[in-house]
């Protein structure tokens, strides 16, 4: 954690009521459902949303965030501030756009913005979070060299992180390959997009980050 | 050969206090470090040159592969690679001329001649002097024995493979190092713990290559 984090954590418990303000960091893939959980527990517990949300990838270019999120389970309330994140990628090729009929000078400013969204996230993970949740789509195979980084990353931060197995809608999806990527964490399926399963994720939220 | 002088070339044996006190030749203070590694692979391309001549010289610093030392190579090392011409001399003799080289260079005062010789390379190119730091194989000490036209040749074709050297070591670093890597506009290759490691927050890319970064100290507004 950051010494410049540090202090503001340290302000910003001064002048709060006592309860202690969680930034939880939602990471994750690009495409893998970031935004749309987002939204789904800001709508859910607030009516507002983050962001747009886009089967196409590097939708969300720029870290956004929802603060003072109060979650109530089991007769307990967590407030998190949730950081929506671009998707986490060590590759970023505007012709991927193309194909999605973009044009080219779009396709290549995206790339740009979505390159400069993957530095931010990975600055974000450094300095400014207190937890992560790590989304990944269930029909996609989770062993990929982004996925490991990345959540090496955070265990090394000792960082409370819950994997959450996204798309269970989906044919190809497969909760059992996520949990056997990541074993050593708990692993939440869900449908952010049909709202599948939402209690649990807002139960193994309030019980990682409360 | 383990310390040599960067200014006139001089040697001295790994441990010589002699150093301290500057180049007993040149009054030089800067020295190189020649690992025991690099007097071999030195001693090798030298035994290259004295058994095939011009032809062979030429291709040794092409081909660092041709440089690795033979076995035998191993022992007279130190000694055929001191800085004496290469004479054709066997191994007893070659040890003998170190210890006449050391001999001479603790107690003879080094004639104008020498001096000038010596100087040459330092004070008519400050590129050359840099060159001649960088020397490996082949040409372990050109300003002693500035008669040897070989050492012309060596020098420009070691330039040569330093500078191919040089560039794959910087595309080497560049694959390590780099966080992001523009491969062209819109194609980019992300280095995601150089990312998380730097303290500086790449903020925007530009157009030509370059970043615009927030470095550490500044304030991030909330």
């Amino acid at each position: 954690m950051g010494l410049l984090a540090g202090l503001r954590n340290s302000i910003s418990n001064l002048f709060s009521s006592g309860q202690k303000q969680r930034r939880i960091g939602i990471y994750g893939p690009p495409n893998a459902g970031k935004t749309t959980l987002a939204n789904r527990i800001a709508r859910d517990w607030t009516g507002d949303a983050v962001g747009p949300e886009s089967h196409i990838p590097h939708e969300t270019r720029r870290a956004r965030r929802k603060e003072d999120i109060e979650i109530e389970r089991n007769g307990k309330s967590v407030n998190i501030d949730i950081v929506d994140t671009p998707g986490v990628a060590t590759k970023v090729d505007y012709e991927e756009f193309i194909e999605h009929d973009m044009e080219k000078d779009d396709a290549v400013r995206r790339s740009r913005e979505a390159t400069e969204g993957v530095a931010e996230a990975m600055h974000w993970l450094r300095e400014d979070v207190d937890g992560v949740i790590y989304v990944l789509d269930s029909a996609e195979d989770p062993f990929t060299q982004v996925n490991t980084m990345l959540v090496g990353i955070i265990e090394s931060q000792d960082l409370p992180v819950l994997i959450f197995a996204n798309k269970i809608d989906l044919e190809d999806a497969s909760i059992q390959r996520i949990t056997n990527a990541f074993p050593q964490h708990e692993t939440v399926p869900l449908s952010a997009l049909e709202g599948e399963n939402m209690d649990e994720v807002y139960e193994k939220i309030a019980e990682y980050f409360g | 050969m383990p310390h040599q002088c960067t200014e006139c070339g001089h040697t001295f044996p790994d441990g010589s206090k002699e150093m301290l006190s500057g180049c007993p030749d040149c009054g030089g203070n800067k020295f190189k470090f020649e690992p025991a590694a690099d007097a071999r692979e030195a001693s090798a391309a030298q035994s290259a040159d004295e058994s095939t001549d011009a032809a062979a010289t030429e291709h040794a610093p092409d081909d660092p592969a041709a440089a690795q030392p033979p076995p035998a190579a191993d022992g007279p090392a130190d000694a055929s690679s001191d800085g004496s011409p290469p004479d054709g001399s066997d191994t007893p003799a070659a040890v003998e001329t170190e210890d006449g080289a050391q001999a001479d260079a603790r107690s003879d005062v080094a004639s104008p001649d020498d001096l000038a010789a010596g100087a040459a390379p330092g004070t008519d190119d400050i590129a050359a002097s840099d060159d001649s730091a960088t020397l490996s194989a082949g040409e372990t000490d050109p300003s002693a024995d500035p008669t040897d036209p070989a050492d012309d040749s060596d020098a420009s074709d070691t330039d040569g493979a330093d500078d191919a050297e040089m560039a794959a070591l910087r595309r080497e670093l560049d694959d390590q190092f780099e966080s992001i890597k523009i491969l062209e506009p819109g194609q980019y290759e992300l280095n995601l713990m150089e990312l998380y490691n730097r303290e500086e927050f790449i903020i925007a890319l530009q157009e030509d290559g370059q970043y615009v970064i927030d470095v550490p100290g500044s304030w991030h507004g909330e």
